[in-house]
């Protein structure tokens, strides 16, 4: 009879750790489950993410060609057309031979006038063209839209260019050579400042650009509205190349802005150039 | 001092010292609950091994305790579901039900009877909250490391100790007579399930200190 009893009392013990197994492995396993779905879920957010920034990238990447060729359109319209028209223009007036010496004079004026707008052009359809850009180099078209900005006397620009200079590859120099015009414009319109700093350094294994000058300044929140819409796409072009554009700045206290490449690092838009579509 | 640390005791007890620890300082308040709660948790605890060395019934004690538990558990789980959840409903019916279920085992056997049924239909209803929270973890567009955030953990110890607390309270009447080293088996169970839950709290509690994730969302470049 005590045998019978203590078989029953060893069947429930065996029940009971049984239930208990069953019971810890029911949440062992629906921890497991959540561990492997959670993992999978991170692996698809990460490629969805990763799908998204290349997407971003190409867009980003559209966008400037397509802005390239444009530039480059009108670059060559204002080169081949508008340049062409003002130099008959100007031998028009030169073939003129009025007796009267106030309208000789008027007509010489004249041809002087049309003669700097040429060369005000030409230099402008050089800025715009992506073919000027490459064959002159970074420093050189730097220089040269300084040059051009200084004639204008909208403000006192200087460039100072530090270590050896090195070829950066034909899309970066582009791309940088962009921020640059995107900064200038800035300052132009918006800081009244007197005086710009360009300074260009090559070191062994950074480059930077910096634009300094001394206008009005902003508030850094300016970066956060709409109208930083031409800072953020600074940015946007330095991220493309894989550089860095920090912008620092405070009312009363001017601006700078900062644009650091490492040349050695790879990015989508290093390889190929712009395709020229216009034939 | 010493014949009153037991497992339970001493697990308890280190899981109150780490939430001094880690809960004291920038966690929220819901959080800073638990650690009155573990006080009140070991408090009870030692309170039990006192009375039942002086032979006196012991379970009272246990039925103080669930009032708290039913509310400090629920106002935790309140606060993870807000993460996903606008509407606080469930908890509420939850806490509402469970109060009534408390109300009427005090009137049905009074004080000094541990109050069973409500203790297994709380540990049914924070099954379902446990699972209900995973289900919710896994509907989110959002991932976390798993490995160190502080809720999952928190819930996978509530889990563990309640799904197998369930098993003990369903089998305990069979558990009785079944005695180990002076034990029945529903204790040496109870220690294993209070070692995980408390473990997995304790580890919850640093997670939430130093280690807790925010849940990754869309990162722009």
């Amino acid at each position: 009879m005590q045998t019978m009893a203590n078989n029953n009392t060893n069947n429930i013990a065996i029940l009971v750790i049984i239930t208990s197994l069953i019971f810890l492995i029911a949440p062992v396993s629906i921890l497991l489950y959540i561990y492997i779905y959670n993992q999978r879920k991170k692996k698809l957010i990460e490629e969805k993410e990763h799908l998204k920034s290349a997407f971003k990238q190409e867009l980003l990447k559209t966008q400037i060609e397509v802005q390239e060729q444009t530039l480059t359109n009108i670059s060559r319209e204002i080169h081949d057309n508008i340049t062409q028209v003002l130099s008959f223009v100007k031998l028009n007036l030169g073939m003129i031979d009025n007796k009267d010496a106030g309208i000789q004079n008027k007509i010489n004026e004249s041809r002087k006038l049309v003669a700097q707008t040429i060369n005000d052009l030409r230099n402008l359809s050089k800025s715009l063209s992506f073919e000027h850009i490459v064959s002159f180099g970074l420093v050189k078209t730097i220089e040269l839209e300084v040059e051009r900005i200084n004639n204008s006397g909208l403000i006192n620009t200087s460039v100072n260019v530090d270590g050896d200079v090195y070829p950066l590859g034909q899309q970066r120099e582009l791309v940088l050579f962009r921020i640059f015009q995107e900064g200038l414009n800035n300052t132009l319109k918006y800081s009244g400042a007197p005086h710009l700093k360009i300074t260009l350094q090559y070191s062994e294994v950074l480059f930077n650009l910096t634009l300094e000058d001394d206008g009005a300044g902003f508030s850094p929140g300016l970066l956060e509205d709409n109208l930083g819409a031409g800072l953020k796409n600074m940015k946007n072009r330095a991220f493309l190349v894989g550089a860095t554009a920090n912008i620092d700045s405070s009312p009363g206290e001017g601006c700078r802005i900062t644009v650091t490449l490492n040349p050695f690092e790879q990015q989508l838009y290093d390889d190929g150039s712009p395709t020229d579509r216009s034939g | 001092m010493f014949k009153y640390i037991t497992f339970n005791t001493g697990a308890e007890t280190i899981c109150f010292l780490v939430a001094v620890i880690c809960l004291t300082r920038n966690v929220s308040r819901t959080w800073k609950i638990l650690v009155p709660y573990l006080f009140i948790t070991c408090a009870v605890e030692y309170a039990g091994v006192y009375l039942k060395k002086n032979h006196q019934p012991n379970q009272w004690p246990y039925n103080i305790l669930l009032i708290f538990q039913i509310l400090v558990v629920s106002l935790i789980f309140m606060n993870l579901f807000s993460r996903y959840l606008k509407k606080k409903t469930l908890v509420i019916v939850g806490v509402a039900v469970l109060l009534l279920f408390y109300i009427y085992d005090t009137i049905s056997h009074g004080f000094f009877t541990f109050y069973e049924l409500t203790y297994n239909v709380m540990s049914v209803l924070y099954i379902i909250y446990c699972l209900y929270y995973f289900y919710l973890l896994l509907n989110a567009e959002s991932y976390i490391e798993l490995e160190y955030s502080a809720n999952f953990w928190w819930v996978s110890g509530a889990l563990f100790f309640y799904f197998g607390s369930t098993v003990v309270n369903i089998f305990r009447d069979e558990l009785s007579p079944i005695n180990m080293g002076g034990h029945n088996i529903g204790y040496y169970i109870y220690i294993i399930l209070n070692i995980i839950l408390y473990g997995c709290w304790s580890y919850s509690f640093i997670c939430k200190q130093w280690l807790t994730t925010t849940p990754t969302t869309s990162r722009s470049s």
